[in-house]
């Protein structure tokens, strides 16, 4: 089993169709399958075999899935990197994943470079590095069939977590991927018609799996943004034909203020939100005024997707995230790992072919991620209505959802706690139109110390990638806790969001 | 995981719409739900635990759904045996699968009546019997979610094969099944509005999995007829009631002959055909006069169906298409080694449908796996460049004559592009020149016939002279399976006569 196989099953039935658009260029199925073999090939001329980790640290576009394919194909491991990493935090997991190769863009081509002396990297791939990715398709062959792998070799390893501790490499196997692209092409009804908008990107499991291999799977068409820009969103679903649409919730709370919202949204039949639950308010008036319903879903990198809010309209039940998906079960556990009956709150543990095979050299970060019989654990706490709907009542992770990229909070407190200024801090994510989410510290000082909100940003801005450091800084006397002594953020967001 | 939640899906999705239609009477989705809930728990206090053996040997029917269910929802094990089984080979099957409790007909009480103190089944469910299914039913009571089973816990148990030797009971977990229908319905890009015509019994894989349990799971409706009948299949599509068409080779046949085929398809949406090899020239000619093309799949009782699927994306005529997602193919040589992509091998699976064996056969089961855990066929097959799969023959269908192999299917298939051919079977039969010689039976199209002179040298244009049939035998019909496979070994017992 090779998940690249579904590449070359679309461009067997639809060679003409357009796999990738992008600004004024399109890739048809027949080239985009022609590309991943040159370059597949290619890889395999300069040395590449099955099992090896090959690195991608590129912003969205139709190179970075030819690239991915690529790796696949020659039966790599393809090692998927936020393009916003910089410094230590590159060099850690370019170093962690044992990377020999690595495929960028030139404006990082410098920090790579910086990287070949320290760790094993040997060869950059972008045009101005040791290879350009022309140069290794010149290299290599039109004509090749994927490597056929077995179904639990890895096929991806994608990072979670912050750079504290030993990195978090999630191994998805080409099962795994396979299942969940294929549950979700099944949810969403997707066919070779569709044309799905993505500017999240395909580094995350949301652009990478829900959004980019479930519609190579299906045959569909992805319009590819870079990155998240409203105004671009806006010209393209004007005139891109677009029929599935995935966005955070503040994304379609700007769109509502459209007078004309429904003929911009032209033949759109699909619309996802990517982040937390939305608000009742919002499905409403979104439904009112163009007549779909937002889907949601619940996943994490370690197992997606896990339930699916339905898109049947009249049984989506709205604060929810719905049902489990078809083959992958859901049980809510304590936290000695026992099983709780229907209606208690505990942790949401999930088993099922989508569930990763562990941590890339983590075994103790692997065992704590998982009960025994394969049951991983999502670290949030949840609980099911008596029809099987889950709903969310705390994310342990705190996770912040920030432009699709995952920003943990604990990663940007431990940074400002250096800072000789806190005394007490509390990184939350709030809603942003832009965003999705924006980071944003709440903060007490240390007495007798004031904070200047600019020294403070410069100082995170030389310890963590740019898309971590907070947005906003809010200087308070304290922060609410719990009878424990735990800050409850919770509180803090309700407090701020409610004035 | 309990295969019956997604009926319990369904039922919340949409209680009202009907889950099984027959006859015009309609039951809904909150209908058997609630009455498979009432099943489920009356047998729980009739003392069935999870995992106990429960029977049904009964035509397709409402009833039959409801407890199939029922058995589902309380965790038992529903062995569904086929109502057409002769009276020694069902008990044999009684005894092999240690029933505890058997929802079956009036007319096989009698005889179940002579066996049921050594076989020790406790309680026959029918009309007459020691319960009726609605007694069952007044026992328990309307809300009830399945239990929780594991993955791997079977689900369902299919007989399959000949009553030669110990039986071959294929054990589906819920996630066979389960796989099986979701990959069914994604393929068949599934609705809530379709109306699957089922015609084929709910014991065999092909009605159990892939039309019953993946019509269920999508929230579709099951028009139902107890059997085949040409005349009612006709009327449901002519009405519009049917939108997808589910039947075997010889239907289509059939179906071909009518005049007015292009007149009465009415919503008819998709099409499907399995259960034996498909002629080309059926395919091609129903796409001409209908516009649909024929989907096949390739699957058996062992990997819960599905395992190919010919794309309506991309139908290549002839082949039977290619994996469905999750569902491995490799082709093998009779050491268990890989062969190269275009040669001729036996057609091995792994994945999430396949079988967790066969009941209480030991020996089958480890012969019909390889040790790193791929289920053999026993078909034989090769791939094509682009990943499509041909289906050579079945490896025990094999003719060997003179020493030359002959597959009847290449055989067939030539003999059907003579119009005048309603359907045929090619058979080896045991002969002292030859050790087998080639014998082909056919049944004519009303009005027409042909002379075996006239076939034959028509044949020795086409195929190698050992191909060629040595006799040719015309039957007025062809004994059939109750799926509708033209049983080969039926024929060669005729033969004999």
């Amino acid at each position: 089993m090779n998940l690249a196989v579904n590449l070359e099953r679309s461009a067997f039935f639809f060679p003409q169709r357009p796999a990738v658009r992008q600004t004024g260029l399109e890739v048809t199925y027949t080239q985009l399958n022609d590309q991943s073999n040159r370059i597949a090939t290619g890889l395999m001329q300069i040395g590449v075999k099955p099992g090896e980790p090959v690195g991608i640290c590129a912003p969205n576009s139709a190179e970075w899935i030819a690239f991915y394919f690529g790796i696949l194909k020659a039966g790599a491991i393809a090692v998927t990197l936020s393009s916003l990493l910089t410094g230590n935090e590159l060099a850690n997991l370019v170093n962690h994943a044992k990377l020999r190769i690595i495929f960028t863009v030139d404006a990082k081509l410098q920090e790579m470079e910086l990287l070949k002396g320290s760790g094993g990297l040997e060869k950059i791939i972008c045009n101005g590095g040791d290879l350009s990715i022309h140069r290794l398709m010149d290299m290599g062959s039109g004509s090749f069939n994927a490597i056929d792998r077995d179904r639990l070799d890895t096929a991806a390893v994608l990072y979670t977590g912050g750079t504290t501790g030993i990195p978090k490499g999630v191994m998805l196997t080409h099962e795994g991927i396979n299942f969940s692209s294929y549950s979700i092409a099944y949810y969403e009804r997707s066919t070779e018609k569709d044309i799905a908008l993505c500017f999240l990107p395909f580094n995350h499991v949301f652009g990478q799996i829900h959004i980019m291999n479930s519609t190579i799977m299906t045959s569909g068409c992805l319009e590819v943004l870079p990155t998240f820009d409203m105004e671009k969103v806006l010209e393209v679903l004007e005139t891109g034909n677009i029929t599935k649409f995935f966005a955070v919730p503040t994304v379609y709370i700007r769109l509502l203020s459209l007078p004309d919202l429904k003929e911009t949204l032209g033949p759109l039949r699909y619309c996802f939100s990517a982040a937390a639950s939305m608000a009742m308010e919002i499905v409403k008036q979104w439904k009112e005024r163009t007549g779909i319903t937002i889907a949601e879903s619940y996943g994490m990198t370690e197992a997606m997707p896990i339930t699916f809010n339905h898109y049947y309209p009249e049984r989506h039940v709205v604060g929810s995230v719905g049902q489990s998906v078809h083959g992958v079960e859901v049980q809510i556990r304590d936290a000695s790992g026992n099983f709780l009956e229907q209606g208690q709150e505990g942790e949401i543990c999930i088993r099922g072919p989508n569930v990763m095979k562990a941590y890339l050299d983590n075994p103790e970060g692997t065992s704590a991620a998982f009960w025994q019989g394969g049951w991983v654990r999502s670290g949030d706490i949840g609980i099911f209505d008596p029809n099987g709907y889950l709903s969310i009542v705390d994310r342990l992770k705190d996770l912040i959802i920030t432009g699709g990229e995952n920003v943990y909070p604990r990663e940007v407190e431990e940074a400002l706690y250096s800072s000789p200024e806190v005394e007490e801090c509390a990184v939350i994510g709030l809603p942003d139109k832009e965003w999705g989410e924006r980071v944003v510290a709440f903060i007490v000082p240390k007495s007798g110390k004031t904070i200047s909100n600019d020294a403070l940003k410069t100082f995170l801005k030389t310890r963590l990638s740019s898309f971590k450091v907070p947005k906003e800084y809010i200087i308070a006397d304290e922060l609410p806790k719990s009878p424990a002594g735990k800050i409850l953020k919770r509180e803090i967001k309700k407090k701020f969001i409610n004035g | 995981m309990n295969l019956a939640v997604n009926l319990e899906r369904s039922a919340s999705f949409f209680p009202d719409c009907p889950v099984i239609s027959e006859n015009g009477l309609e039951m809904s989705y909150a209908g058997l739900n609630e009455q498979a809930n009432r099943v489920a728990t009356g047998l729980i206090k009739l003392g069935i635990k999870p995992g106990d053996h429960l029977g049904l040997c009964a035509p397709n029917s409402p009833d039959w759904l409801i407890f199939y269910f029922g058995v589902l929802k309380a965790g038992a094990v529903a062995v569904t045996l086929s109502s057409l089984l002769s009276q020694d080979e069902f008990h044999l099957l009684v005894s092999h699968a240690k029933l505890r409790f058997l929802f079956t007909t009036e007319s096989r009480l009698s005889s179940l009546y002579d066996i049921r103190g050594t076989e020790g089944i406790e309680k026959i469910i029918c009309p007459k019997g020691d319960l009726t299914l609605q007694q069952i039913s007044d026992q328990g009571t309307v809300y009830f979610e399945a239990v929780d089973r594991n993955r791997i816990d079977t689900a369902a148990i299919l007989y399959t094969g000949g009553t030669i030797g110990m039986p071959k009971g294929v054990m589906l977990t819920h996630e066979n099944i389960n796989t099986s229908a979701h990959n069914v319905a994604f393929s068949e890009r599934s609705t809530e509005k379709d109306r699957a015509l089922c015609f084929l019994p709910f014991n065999h894989v092909f009605g159990q999995v892939h039309i019953m349990n993946a019509t269920i799971l999508s929230s579709g409706c099951l028009e139902l007829l107890p059997a085949f009948d040409l005349e009612r299949v006709i009327g449901l599509i002519e009405t519009g009631r049917v939108t997808k068409l589910f039947a075997v080779p010889t239907v289509y046949a059939r179906l071909l002959m009518l005049e007015n085929l292009e007149t009465i398809m009415g919503n008819v949406r998709y099409c499907f055909s399995a259960a034996a090899s498909l002629p080309t020239e059926i395919v091609r000619q129903w796409k001409e006069r209908t516009g649909i093309n024929i989907c096949e799949g390739y699957g058996l009782t062992e990997s819960a169906s599905a395992v190919t699927y010919n794309h309506y994306y991309r139908h290549v005529v002839g082949s039977i298409g290619g994996t469905v997602p999750g569902v491995e193919v490799q082709i093998r040589d009779m050491s268990g080694n890989r062969v190269e992509r275009g040669q001729q091998g036996e057609i091995c699976i792994l994945g999430r449908n396949i079988m967790k064996g066969y009941l209480d056969n030991p020996e089958a089961t480890a012969e019909a796996f390889w040790e790193d855990g791929w289920f053999r066929s026993g078909d034989l097959g090769y791939f094509s460049d682009e990943g499509y799969l041909y289906i050579v023959d079945r490896l025990k269908e094999l003719i060997i004559t003179g020493g030359e192999n002959v597959y009847p299917r290449e055989v067939e298939e030539a003999i059907y592009t003579r119009h005048e051919i309603a359907e045929c079977a090619v058979v080896g039969i045991p002969d002292k020149e030859w050790g087998e010689r080639v014998v082909a039976f056919l049944s004519v199209k009303p009005g027409q016939e042909i002379s075996p002179d006239t076939l034959k040298t028509y044949l020795k244009s086409r195929l190698s002279g050992f191909k060629v049939p040595k006799e040719y035998i015309i039957v007025s019909d062809m004994p059939r399976s109750p799926a509708g496979k033209i049983l080969k070994r039926e024929l060669k017992k005729i033969y004999k006569m």
